[in-house]
Order: C-alpha cells, then sequence, then structure tokens
C-alpha cells in the first residue's frame, strides 16, 4: 500500500513539474492580458456620458471637418486638404494592427510575486528566444487616448493605472513623473515595487543608466519576486550603458542561474557569450 | 510550492484594488486585470494544458467570472487564491465539456497509455513531466468536481491543504478526505493502465 501510495506521488511529483514548466510566460502575453482587460471594461464599466462641454468641441470639430472637406473638394484649400489623408492612412495603419501592438502595463505587485514575468520589456519575444527589448511600444489604442488627469489625492493604484497609461500611449516623460509621484508619496504601497522596475525601464529609455540602475536596486531590495529575472536582466543593461562589464557579467550570470528558464536567460547567455 | 498565491499572516495586498474593482471603478479594474491576468493565464494553461487552443478565451472567461464573483468575496482566502481558483473551476468546466464530447462521439477518451509509459521510461524529463502532467488532467476530467477541484488546486496549482480549505469554504479535513479519495481513484486508474506508473520499467 504504502509502494502505491509513493507511486501516486511520485506521479503527481513528476506532474507538478509538468505543470511548472507549462506556466511559463508566452510570446503575446502582454497582448492576451490587454485584450481580457479590454472585454472587461467594455463589460462591466458603463462608459461615461459626454458632458455638454465635450459635445460642443465634437460638434465643432465635426463642423470643421466637412468645412475642410469641402475646402478640398472645391479645391480652395489644398494644403489642408491632406490633412484627412494623413489622418486615414494612420487609421488604416492602426485597423491592419501594425503598430497595434502594445506593451500594457507591466504589473506585479508583491501580492503577484509568483506572476510570470509579463512585462513591458518583452512584448513579443518568445520564452528563451532572442533579446528581450527594453522599450514599450505605445498600442493604437493607447495613443489615442490621453492620460487622464489626477488630481492631488489620487490613490497609489490610480498614480500606477495613470503611470501605466502614459507609458503604453508612449509618453515616456509623464510615465516617469507619476511613477516618481507614487514612490513618493506611496513608498510602502503595493503598486511600489511594480513602479521601480517599470521605472527603471524607463529610466533606460530615456538614456538615464545610472537611475535605471538605482531603480533596479531598489526592486532587488524590497524583495523581487518572479520579475527578478526581468530585474536582473535591466540592472545587467544598465551596468552595460555605464561599461561596467564585469558587473554586468555578474548581474547576467546571476540570471542565468537563479532563472534558467526565463526569458531572459538565453540573451542573458549570448551577452555572456559576447563579453570578453 | 509551486505558485501558492497566499500568505494568511500578511495583509493582502490586493484586497482594496479588488474592493474597488468590484465597485465598477475603471482604473481599479485596470490595474487589478493587468495584475492577476497573468495568473489566470497561467492558471488556464495548467489546467488545459499550454497548447491548448481554449487558453485565451478560459481566462477571459475566468476574467468575468471573477469580477462577478468579487462582491461575493468576503476575505476567507487572499484575493490571488480566489482569483486562481475560479479561472481552475472555468478551466475544468471547459476541459469537462470537452471529455463528455469525446466520449459521446467515441467512447474512448482518445489518451495513449503506451505513449505515457515510453514517455515515464525515458531519459528526457522535461517529457515525461509533461506526460505525467497531462495524465493527472486527464484524471480530473473523470472525478468527482469537489475530488478534482481539490486535487486540481493542491497538485495543479500548488496550494496549500488549508489554503485549498479556505478557498473552497470547505473544513480542512473534508480537504484532506477529498484528496485521499482523488489519490485513490488516481492509484486505481495506474492500477488499471500500469502504463501510468512512473516505476513501470523498474517493476516490469
Amino acid at each position: 500500500m504504502s509502494a502505491e501510495r509513493d507511486e501516486v506521488d511520485d506521479l503527481l511529483a513528476l506532474a507538478g513539474r509538468g505543470f511548472d514548466r507549462e506556466a511559463e510566460v508566452f510570446a503575446g502575453d502582454e497582448q492576451r492580458v490587454e485584450r481580457i482587460e479590454r472585454a472587461v471594461q467594455k463589460r462591466y464599466v458603463a462608459r461615461p456620458r459626454p458632458s455638454p462641454r465635450r459635445l460642443a468641441v465634437s460638434a465643432a470639430g465635426g463642423v470643421f471637418a466637412v468645412g475642410v472637406a469641402f475646402a478640398a473638394w472645391r479645391g480652395l484649400a489644398p494644403g489642408e486638404g491632406a490633412r484627412p489623408a494623413v489622418s486615414g492612412a494612420r487609421d488604416a495603419r492602426d485597423r491592419s494592427g501594425a503598430g497595434a501592438s502594445s506593451a500594457p502595463p507591466w504589473v506585479a505587485t508583491k501580492a503577484a510575486d509568483s506572476a510570470p514575468s509579463i512585462t513591458s520589456s518583452t512584448p513579443s519575444a518568445p520564452v528563451g528566444s532572442d533579446v528581450p527589448r527594453v522599450s514599450a511600444r505605445p498600442s493604437a489604442r493607447a495613443t489615442a487616448e490621453a492620460t487622464p488627469p489626477l488630481d492631488a489625492n489620487a490613490t497609489a493604484a490610480a498614480l500606477f493605472a495613470a503611470a501605466n497609461h502614459a507609458r503604453v500611449a508612449g509618453n515616456v516623460a509623464q510615465a516617469v513623473a507619476l511613477s516618481q509621484q507614487l514612490l513618493a508619496r506611496f513608498p510602502r504601497s503595493a503598486e511600489a515595487g511594480s513602479t521601480h522596475l517599470s521605472l527603471g525601464m524607463l529610466r533606460l529609455q530615456q538614456g538615464q543608466a545610472q537611475h535605471a540602475l538605482a531603480e533596479f536596486r531598489a526592486y532587488e531590495a524590497q524583495g523581487g519576486g518572479d520579475a527578478m529575472a526581468e530585474a536582473l536582466w535591466g540592472k545587467a543593461q544598465a551596468l552595460r550603458a555605464l561599461g561596467r562589464s564585469n558587473e554586468e557579467m555578474e548581474a547576467l550570470n546571476e540570471l542565468v542561474r537563479r532563472f534558467p528558464r526565463a526569458a531572459y536567460a538565453a540573451a542573458a547567455r549570448k551577452r555572456l557569450a559576447a563579453l570578453p | 510550492m509551486r505558485g501558492a498565491p497566499s500568505e494568511p499572516e500578511r495583509p493582502d495586498p490586493l484586497a482594496a484594488l479588488a474592493r474597488a474593482a468590484g465597485r465598477g471603478d475603471r482604473a481599479a479594474i485596470r490595474t487589478f486585470l493587468v495584475t492577476v491576468g497573468p495568473h489566470l493565464l497561467r492558471v488556464a494553461r495548467r489546467v488545459l494544458g499550454a497548447r491548448h487552443p481554449e487558453v485565451d478565451d478560459v481566462a477571459q472567461d475566468s476574467a468575468f467570472a471573477v469580477m462577478d464573483a468579487l462582491p461575493q468575496h468576503r476575505g476567507e482566502c487572499t484575493v490571488l487564491s480566489f482569483v486562481c481558483r475560479v479561472a481552475a473551476l472555468t478551466a475544468m468546466q471547459v476541459r469537462r465539456r470537452e471529455a463528455a464530447l469525446k466520449r459521446n462521439a467515441l467512447r474512448d477518451d482518445g489518451f495513449d497509455f503506451e505513449q505515457v509509459a515510453s514517455a515515464l521510461r525515458s531519459p528526457d524529463d522535461e517529457l515525461s513531466a509533461r506526460v505525467s502532467a497531462e495524465a493527472v488532467r486527464r484524471l480530473l476530467d473523470t472525478l468527482p468536481m469537489e475530488q478534482a477541484e481539490v486535487l486540481a488546486l493542491h497538485c495543479v496549482l500548488g496550494f496549500t491543504l488549508p489554503e485549498v480549505a479556505d478557498s473552497s469554504g470547505a473544513p480542512l479535513e473534508t480537504v484532506r478526505s477529498r484528496l485521499r479519495l482523488a489519490k485513490a481513484a488516481l492509484r486505481e486508474r495506474m492500477r488499471r493502465d500500469p502504463a501510468l506508473s512512473p516505476s513501470v520499467e523498474e517493476s516490469s
């Protein structure tokens, strides 16, 4: 009986390893989460009624557009006639999906430490494939929407959402400002750890490697999580930019040793091989 | 422990966010879903199999189910455990529906136990692990729902038994008993299909 019990437990243990391996991050997970979020917002959040002012602005815009189109048709305003064409091309590109991709906000709060690292820096990098990117591409939807204004009493969650919104929209400076505001006002919030990491990535995008390094170290100091792989990769990138190759190598080795199956491990190995 | 999400001693950092999301706060819903979305995908992949074509749909349905159920969450378990359980149950329903369709169509679950045997004997640890995982998933389809739930939360998602008890609202002893029954069913399945045994080579 005990041998049978062992066999069952052996099978379950073996299966457990199989489940672990199948829980890795897949290319396109960020887009999947983005789609889920959009679907839920559509179903559960009623669209706010447009204010009279907004309606008036829309109406004025409509009248202006009709006027421009009419002028273009009459050949009276050749310079302005080009504008709708450009905008139409962008719309078509957005509809076709080119550049509509995105990096939805990266999040892994302390509670979500066991989350697979779905990150701003790996919007479409296959697991274990080439070098993950450290840039966040704006989505067509996000680019079209301005980051909503925040009042002085905004919560950590609201600041976090706004920072992500700005980042996804490609507004790096605003995303940095909002992230800094979050860290200054809510340093112990659940969002703070994740913010250090996303801020580090944003700083890398801005070419501020020293600031980026500080953010990745702050993330590490808070205990990290599964997103540690991304933090180590970011740290290595920052050290590389600073020309500190010995420390870069240490960070890459740590990444490969601690997270051999992470999306970044293959890129780290490749970089290690290239280092003298 | 594999991906066990709860730490009862600490306050649940997602609780306030979940409450705000449950009230329909747009920003909170966004942050909440971006936080739990990867977990929904992870659970769907664990229960269905990573390459299952319905992983995305199940993750989305799970998100709807979580949003519907959030107002009923009273903090008996962490929000993340709650989310994972909802996702696991949603995915298991899909598996069961598929299994029922297959049974009706073929009178056979189509699972090749010879393939399992050779995979378990394989020196390729990854292959053995993958095939064992699939065997456990097949078992989930056939167990009574309560036992399947315990087996899925404990063995597939890595919850501890107290976490399973907290999230399912069942007494700990009941959970233990359900797990015993699930393992007994697996043992019986292994007796009928010796190919499932990891030590099949040594015993033969």
